[in-house]
């Protein structure tokens, strides 16, 4: 019984929420969206819709009962659009028929009239225009204006980088039925059932106990399905709760990249400081964050970039600026690194300027700076049991950065057309949701009296491994095969008030939950083996791998046995749980405090190969020491780790979002918007972990992997920059992601040809 | 603001579901029970040059060694037919439109998208799915290389992945690592397990050799 | 995403699908694999009512070689087939590698050869170098059978010299001169799968080490695949160096007509349309001198 599902993959019997079987007569729901970026609505005619042969019915905005709204934090947005539309793809009208087919064509007879109005897709016109989501914040330390005089080297510049679509291969999906008592049940692939159920309780204006949401797996998320599963959710609950029939929600494709948001796509004006030796002393930053037309998560998002604006390095004078800038664009939301990887970019860039102004290379700045223990973050967090300069040194020396760089050298040398580079990627990611509240969960264990125990968390598995990880945790408490162990779907009903799985945060909060249920029943276990046995104290017995020791000698007891001793004994078998994770704070008043619980650490070195005719990249090599802590599942972790690289060097050198200028997505395809296929990965990624690298606040010693290794495929751009520049030493190259073919190839021939 | 249709007065035009029968039933039945529906119609449509669009066509579909005869609209994709009519949830949908891979079938050994291909035009080929390389209860090799080369994280892609690997080695049996990535080539795993699924496909070819 | 309705035909014979297309009108549309066909109608690009699949016509899909005649492919003969024929892979190489390059193995294992060509497409895989190779399409259609020359048949995206109901049943390519070469290469701006961006064929034959004769083909900067007449002069008489490879690429991006769109801009595609010619010149080259008796 293997918890990730494995062999129920492979033989294609894991269901997603689309494969379910649902009940006869279910229905199907398609929406009908706004074609203008803004306007105001004149007109929405649904006649023509009802006139579709197999359509039951149609809901606006006024069909709906409770509150109109599924912002989060900001209650900024509705579900279905009044009067105004914000967004092209924004949705208007819910239509439910007797088959997706129908809503389908139904949906598009609607009649809907919009007077546009002006639109705005740039964040400097936003900004100028006072078009702000929330209002600006700014990190700092020291005082950086007094600093720019002690520099040596003062550089200055821009940085645009790329949006990113999730393309989690399994797109939104929901399906809801009515209950008996009025309300209602949601199936939906999200990785916040909480929110889930509080967004369809607030929509219907019920009570939230009368709304159960429960996710079975996710195929994808990546943040994607952290705040923009729920409107799918809401609008299948809505039509399900009005019509008291089972209604289905499946976005298309095509629906799924043209109605939700992706990646923020930033712009970011920094101004970076060093003295004579590469020391970094002062560094200005503002970015300028594109949050489409509502706040989603972009508050969150632009704060995790504040946070890592300084990445693994020691700045002494830092004013870190951000700015959340209201746009036309389908609202941006989370996406694996949640802002840092933005925010990492920025430092790299502006370190590859410096270094360019100092006649060194990046990586002798990079390396000069790093992050120690007792040195301090902007926001006042003390570092603690850092590993950066570990990581780094193991790196230079495990993968022998040398005799890479004179092979690089050389094969620059012999090859006029075909360019090598080299770059290393120091990441300091912090673990903890920013929002101190967030960091809580629950876990449920029951213990059968066969023996087998089944395990409810907070936590929704998304590929991620988290019910691998719970399962372990599981099995070392209990010292059982981990074969007994099941983890059950994610349910409200069963765990109240979850967090997102999100923030990489699933393996330590809920493991941390699992392992205290799981003490509290060993706990009652070991009183009734000492009932039971009669000449031991509780704390003399011990329950390893399924058999019961009694003060460390061997007992006629196993696993089962107790099980099943301890039931009759009238033992309780469940336990239910809660972690909050201890001593993090932060003061959004002065942006000071302590907001993560430890910080992933670790090194990449990338290898890139450009074809200077073709403008082509290839990454030969991504090789990384990362600090796991003590890893709780080094399969899991490994591909998370390969996984991370791949998507993060597709945001860097290949995915690309184009909108037209009416603000239409025009990368709506999987044809048009490129993500890493199997040619496209690096030709090499190696995983060394990091030894002896307990991490206390971490499950049983471990590290969360997650979002971190994201950050590595920053490294890729770097390596390509360096290549072009063995090439062009001259070249001006400028700082935008993705660096695709086609720029590196006009930054390398401004003006003239390559032949 | 909405007229009320009852759903005695809808215009329905459904035919059976997979939700409809399955739900009740289960497969094998709704096979039989197609069929015997079908029974008081012209024989298998092989020999019939035009399917008029407006009406449900019988056709004959050959899938994981099961004949099985239902009742399509041409327009209809083998991957509609796959999941909504025979309940084989295991070819899953990513996409639609033969970007993706999920969807991947053999049709007479060859790889294919069941999203590109019209039900129509599967009859006379034998179709394999996710399902059909089960040998009984036990993995067939490339289910069990994916196994152990931890070959996917969320899974969703998998079957497709898998059913390309499957294809590839009924061409390739001892594929070269460019047949392999060729192999590949049309699948997409956003999750990013390519190294995994990689050497799940060399793994797998030694399986099929019985090493 | 259910494609709209339509009545759908599967002719035996040729005979039998001209007449459909004749009873039936322009709207009829003709597939092979389908694979262009359906990813339009799925697009919502064309509803046609009635669509004429040709793969029950028995040995429309056959290839066949002959020593003196050459290559035929038959109108329904699958892409894979085309890029694994071992007669085509022997005497056709540029043909087998331009099918292999096109989109994936599950396309390939639905797509044709002929109906990659039918459809039209300016940045199609196949057509620059079976042009370049002077391959005749047959076409068969209410008037008789009649062939044309490839180099003839596109008039525009979309749009070739087929007349109301004609069929093209086939294709043939002629053998490659003694002393030739051939080559072909396409990029994408983004990522080996990508619609190309540009593309280049050409054959050229050798007279020692003198180009007697050239033919050059460039994709995806045009409405059509267009002839490099410029660059075919600047190789022609002439021994093929760096320089001269060189010269001819500058012509032919002078030559082409790239235009900005979602996969590359204009100005990207006049660099590679320089790069791939020279490449593609190159290598054609190499071919020929090898296969040159020494």
């Amino acid at each position: 019984m293997e918890p990730r599902d494995v062999f129920l993959h492979v033989r294609g019997e894991a269901v997603f929420v689309d494969d379910a079987l649902l009940p006869a007569e279910h229905l199907f729901a398609a929406i009908r969206t706004s074609h203008v970026a803004h306007g105001h609505v004149r007109s929405l005619d649904i006649a023509p819709a009802m006139a579709v042969p197999g359509i039951y019915e149609v809901f606006t905005a006024r069909d709906i009962p409770g509150e109109n709204q599924v912002g989060k934090t900001i209650l900024d947005e509705p579900l279905l659009a009044e009067s105004e539309v914000h967004f092209v793809g924004q949705p208007l009208a819910i239509v439910v028929g007797e088959s997706a087919e129908a809503a389908r064509r139904a949906a598009r007879a609607i009649q809907v009239e919009i007077d546009p109005l002006p639109a705005i897709y740039d964040v400097r016109q936003a900004f100028a225009e006072g078009s702000l989501i929330a209002p600006p914040r700014t990190f700092s330390s020291g005082d950086v204006e007094s600093a720019w005089e002690q520099c040596s080297v003062v550089v200055s510049g821009t940085v645009e980088s790329g949006s990113q679509e999730h393309v989690y291969m399994e797109t939104q999906s929901a399906f809801a039925l009515p209950t008996d008592r009025g309300g209602v049940k949601v199936v939906s692939a999200t990785q916040s059932p909480s929110m889930v159920q509080l967004v369809v309780a607030r929509i219907l204006g019920l009570p939230m106990h009368e709304v159960e949401v429960e996710v079975p797996r996710l195929g994808g998320g990546f943040g994607g399905k952290e705040d923009q599963a729920t409107h799918w959710a809401a609008m299948a609950a809505l039509a399900a709760w009005r019509l008291k029939k089972p209604v289905k929600l499946v976005l298309t494709r095509h629906e799924d990249m043209t109605m939700t948001g992706k990646r923020h796509p930033y712009l970011s004006d920094y101004k970076l400081g060093l003295d004579a030796e590469g020391h970094m002393l002062a560094y200005e930053v503002t970015f300028y964050q594109n949050g489409g037309a509502v706040a989603d998560l972009s508050p969150a998002i632009l704060e995790r970039s504040l946070f890592h604006a300084t990445n693994a390095y020691a700045i002494p004078h830092v004013k870190a600026v951000g700015i959340s800038c209201r746009t036309h664009l389908p609202p941006n939301t989370a996406f694996r690194g949640f802002g840092g990887p933005q925010a990492l970019f920025v430092l790299e860039c502006a370190i590859f300027k410096a270094a360019e102004a100092l006649g060194v290379e990046p990586r002798e700045i990079q390396k000069r700076n790093l992050l120690q223990d007792g040195d301090a973050f902007p926001y006042g967090a003390r570092v603690e049991r850092c590993r950066q300069r570990r990581c780094w040194d193991v790196a230079e020396q495990k993968y022998n950065l040398q005799a890479g760089l004179k092979e690089v050298r050389q094969y620059n040398g012999r090859n006029a057309w075909r360019k090598k580079g080299l770059a290393l990627m120091p990441i300091c990611f912090g673990i903890s949701f920013t929002s101190t509240f967030l960091n809580q969960a629950g876990a449920f264990v029951n213990v059968y009296v066969d023996g087998s125990v089944g395990i409810s968390t907070s936590a929704v598995e998304m590929g991620q491994g988290v019910n691998a990880k719970i399962q372990e945790v599981a099995a070392r408490i209990f010292s059982i095969r981990p074969e007994r162990i099941k983890l059950e779907t994610t349910s409200t009903s069963r765990i109240a008030n979850m967090p997102p799985t999100a923030a990489s945060t699933g393996a330590d909060l809920n493991g941390h939950a699992t392992r205290l249920a799981c003490l509290d029943i060993v706990e009652r276990l070991k009183d009734a083996a000492a009932r039971c046995l009669g000449k031991n104290a509780p704390h003399e017995i011990e329950i390893r791998d399924e058999a019961v020791y009694a003060s460390g000698e061997a007992t006629e007891l196993t696993w089962e046995k107790l099980v099943n001793l301890a039931y009759f004994d009238r033992v309780s078998l469940c336990a239910q749980a809660h972690c909050a994770t201890p001593d993090i704070f932060f003061d959004r008043d002065t942006n000071k405090g302590n907001p993560f619980a430890y910080y992933a650490y670790g090194t990449a070195l990338v290898e890139a190969s450009l074809d200077c005719l073709r403008g082509t990249c290839s990454i030969d090599a991504v090789r990384v020491v990362h600090d796991f802590g003590r890893s709780l599942h080094p399969l899991v972790d490994l591909g998370q780790m390969e996984g991370g690289i791949v998507q993060g060097v597709g945001w860097m050198l290949l995915e690309e979002v184009m909108h037209d200028a009416d603000g239409r997505l025009l990368t709506d395809t999987l044809a048009t918007y490129k993500i890493p296929d199997i040619h496209s990965i690096p030709g090499e990624i190696q995983v060394h972990f990091l030894e002896d690298a307990e991490n206390p606040p971490g499950i049983f010693q471990s590290k969360t992997v997650g979002e971190p290794p994201f950050l590595y495929g920053i490294g890729a751009y770097f390596a390509l920059l360096q290549a072009m520049k063995a090439f062009r030493p001259d070249a001006h190259i400028p700082f935008s992601s993705p660096m695709t073919p086609e720029k590196v190839l006009l930054a390398l021939y401004p003006g003239d040809r390559p032949v | 603001m909405t007229q009320k249709h009852e759903p005695g007065e809808c215009r329905c035009s459904r035919g059976l579901t997979r939700r409809g029968f399955l739900s009740t039933v289960g497969a094998g039945v709704a096979v039989a029970s197609a069929a015997g529906k079908l029974a008081a119609q012209p024989a298998a449509s092989q020999g019939a040059d035009v399917l008029p669009s407006a009406e449900m066509t019988p056709i004959t579909l050959n899938i994981n060694g099961r004949t099985h005869r239902l009742l399509v609209e041409p327009r209809w994709s083998l991957l509609f037919v796959l999941r909504e009519r025979l309940g084989l949830t295991g070819t899953k949908v990513g996409c639609e439109r033969g970007e993706c891979g999920a969807c991947t079938v053999l049709m007479d050994d060859l790889p294919r998208y069941a999203c590109m291909t019209l039900a129509v035009e599967a009859q006379g080929s034998e179709i394999t799915t996710l399902e059909g390389l089960m040998r009984g209860e036990e993995l067939g090799g490339v289910q069990q290389a994916f196994v152990e080369e931890d070959a996917f994280q969320c899974g969703y892609c998998t079957p497709g992945q898998i059913m390309a690997v499957e294809g590839l080695l009924r061409a390739h049996p001892e594929p070269s690592q460019e047949e392999i990535q060729m192999g590949l080539s049309g699948n997409l795993c956003r999750c990013g397990a390519y190294v995994h699924i990689f050497k799940a496909a060399g793994r797998a070819a030694q399986l099929k050799r019985g090493q | 995403m259910r494609l709209s309705k339509f009545d759908f035909h599967a002719p035996k014979t040729i005979s039998e699908a001209i007449e459909l297309l004749q009873s039936k009108g322009p709207d009829a549309r003709l597939m092979a694999g389908g694979t262009d066909l359906l990813m339009k109608m799925k697009h919502g690009a064309v509803k046609p009512p009635c669509l004429i699949s040709l793969k029950s016509v028995p040995g429309l899909n056959a290839i066949r070689f002959d020593e003196s005649a050459g290559l035929t492919i038959g109108a329904t003969a699958l892409l894979s087939e085309v890029a694994e024929h071992p007669d085509i892979l022997r005497h056709y190489p540029t043909v087998a590698q331009a099918a292999r390059a096109t989109a994936n193995v599950q396309v390939r294992n639905m797509g044709t050869v002929v109906g990659n060509l039918c459809n039209a497409s300016p940045a199609a895989d196949n057509p620059p170098i079976h042009m370049a190779m002077r391959a005749v399409v047959l076409i068969e259609g209410p008037g008789g059978k009649r062939e044309l020359p490839l180099d003839e048949f596109f008039r525009g995206p979309g749009v070739t010299a087929l007349l109301p109901a004609e069929i093209v049943t086939g294709l043939r390519v002629p053998r490659m001169p003694v002393n030739a070469g051939t080559a072909y290469h396409s990029l994408s701006a983004r990522g080996k799968l990508d619609c190309n961006a540009v593309g280049a064929a050409v054959m050229l034959t050798l007279k020692g080490k003198i180009c007697e004769d050239v033919r050059l083909f460039i994709s995806a900067c045009g409405p059509t695949p267009l002839r490099g007449r410029k660059a075919e002069e600047m190789v022609r008489g002439k021994e093929l160096t760096e320089e001269i490879a060189a010269k001819a690429g500058a012509e032919a991006a002078e030559e082409s007509l790239p235009i900005t769109d979602l996969r590359a801009s204009a100005d990207y595609r006049t660099e590679m349309v320089a790069v791939l010619t020279r490449r593609v010149l190159k290598e054609a080259c190499q071919m020929a001198l090898t296969s040159q008796p020494a």
